[in-house]
C-alpha cells in the first residue's frame, strides 16, 4: 500500500531554501515525488457576465398557453395583406408571446431585481426585433398561407426558440462578482536529494499557484530504496519573481508501506 | 483502484460546514455493515476555497493522509470519473473510528462566511 510523507517549507522574501528533513522510518521504497507551490494574496472580486442556462421549454409553454392558440387563429382569419398581418401581429400576438415568456422564465439563482432585469431585457429584445426577424427573415406571411392551424401556431413557437437562442447572450446572462484567482508564475526550481547523493528532482520548475491536479496525476515516479533514518535534502532557488508573497511549497513523498 | 471482483460496493458521505479560516475537526465511525474502505474524495460546495486548504485523515487509527495535505489532491472535479478521482485505500470498516482534520486556509479570499465539504468514502461489502 502506497503512503504518503508531506513536507512544508516556506520562503520570504524570495529566499533560497536548503533543508534536511528526516523521513519516516517506515519509509523503504521511495515511489513517487510531486511539489506543488502556493504564493497567498489578497486578491479582488471582478464582475463577471455568467450565461444562464438557456430556458428550451419555453418553445411547451407557448404551446400550452390557450390565449396564444387562440390569437393564431384569429391571426388566420386577418391576414388579408403583410401590413396588416404585421400590425395584428404587434398589437395582438407579440405582447401575448412576451407576456408568456416573462412569466415563465425564472432562474432560481436570481435575485428579484435581477429577475426584473431579465424580464425587461425579454420585454425589449422581443419588442424591438422580434417582429422584423419573423417577416424579413422568416418570411411568416409568405409562409403562413400554406400553413394549418396547428402548424402556423408551430412554426410561430419554434421561430421563437429559435430567435431567443440568437439573442441567448445579450438576455440570458447575468453579473456575478467572482473572486480573482491569483495568476501561476514560475517561482524557481527545486532540486530533492536523498542522503545528500542521490537525485529525486534536478532543477525541477516549480510554478507558483498553478491548478492542482488530482494526486495520482502530480505524483512523479521514481524507484529509490533507502536506508533506515535516511533524509531528504530540499534545495529551492527562487527566481525573485514571488516579491512581497510567502511562498509555500509543501514536497510529497510517495513510498511503499508494508 | 484495485477492486475487490464480485464485491458490493458502497458509499459513505461524511458532510460538515468549514467557516472560513477556521479548522474543522471530524470524529465519527465507519458503517457497521461495510467491511473494507477502498478509496476516499472530497467535494467543496465551493471550489473556490480549495487553494490552500489542507486536511489530515485516520481511518481504523491509521494516519492514510499525512498532515499538510492538500485538499485540492483529492477533490473530485467535473471533468474527472469517480474511479479515477478516488485515492486507493484499504483499511477496515465495520465501526472504525474516523478522524478528519480540515484547515481553511480561504481567509483572505472574498468567499461567503462557510462552505459546506463532504468527504466520500468509498466501501466495498464482502459477497457471502
Amino acid at each position: 500500500m502506497k503512503r504518503y510523507f508531506v513536507i512544508t517549507h516556506e520562503s520570504k522574501d524570495n529566499e533560497h531554501l536548503n533543508v534536511q528533513d528526516l523521513l519516516p522510518a517506515s519509509c523503504k521504497l521511495i515511489t513517487g515525488v510531486a511539489v506543488n507551490a502556493i504564493a497567498k494574496q489578497d486578491t479582488e472580486l471582478e464582475e463577471i457576465i455568467e450565461p444562464l442556462a438557456f430556458p428550451q421549454a419555453l418553445i411547451t409553454d407557448l404551446l400550452q398557453d390557450e390565449s396564444i392558440t387562440k390569437l393564431f387563429y384569429s391571426y388566420l382569419r386577418t391576414r388579408l395583406s403583410e401590413a396588416e398581418s404585421r400590425d395584428f401581429f404587434e398589437s395582438d400576438i407579440l405582447p401575448e408571446i412576451i407576456r408568456i415568456l416573462s412569466d415563465n422564465i425564472k432562474y432560481t439563482c436570481l435575485n428579484d431585481t435581477e429577475q426584473q432585469e431579465l424580464e425587461q431585457r425579454i420585454i425589449n429584445t422581443f419588442n424591438t426585433e422580434f417582429t422584423d426577424y419573423l417577416f424579413n427573415e422568416v418570411k411568416l406571411y409568405e409562409q403562413g398561407k400554406y400553413l394549418i392551424n396547428f402548424d402556423f401556431a408551430d412554426l410561430i413557437a419554434q421561430e421563437t426558440l429559435a430567435f431567443a437562442y440568437l439573442k441567448r447572450e445579450d438576455v440570458f446572462s447575468h453579473l456575478q462578482q467572482e473572486y480573482k484567482q491569483a495568476k501561476p508564475y514560475e517561482c524557481g526550481n527545486i532540486s530533492l536529494l536523498v542522503n545528500g547523493n542521490s537525485f529525486l528532482l534536478r532543477d525541477y520548475i516549480v510554478t507558483a499557484n498553478r491548478k492542482l491536479r488530482h494526486m495520482s496525476k502530480e505524483i512523479i515516479p521514481c524507484h529509490e530504496p533507502l536506508e533506515v533514518n535516511s533524509n531528504i535534502h530540499s534545495v529551492f532557488k527562487s527566481n525573485k519573481n514571488s516579491g512581497d508573497n510567502i511562498l509555500t511549497i509543501r514536497i510529497y513523498i510517495q513510498y511503499e508501506h508494508k | 483502484m484495485e477492486a475487490t471482483k464480485n464485491n458490493i460496493k458502497k458509499l459513505q458521505v461524511v458532510k460538515f460546514e468549514v467557516k472560513k479560516g477556521e479548522t474543522f475537526e471530524f470524529n465519527g465511525n465507519t458503517k457497521t455493515e461495510h467491511d473494507r474502505i477502498k478509496g476516499i474524495f472530497l467535494r467543496l460546495s465551493n471550489s473556490q476555497a480549495l487553494q490552500g486548504a489542507t486536511l489530515r485523515v485516520w481511518v481504523d487509527d491509521t494516519e492514510i493522509i499525512p498532515d499538510d495535505t492538500e485538499v485540492a489532491l483529492l477533490h473530485h472535479s467535473d471533468d474527472m470519473s469517480l474511479k479515477d478521482v478516488a485515492f486507493p485505500l484499504d483499511e477496515k470498516a465495520k465501526n472504525s473510528p474516523v478522524r478528519i482534520i480540515y484547515k481553511d486556509d480561504s481567509d483572505n479570499l472574498a468567499l461567503a462566511d462557510s462552505y459546506f465539504v463532504r468527504v466520500y468514502l468509498l466501501a466495498e461489502v464482502d459477497r457471502k
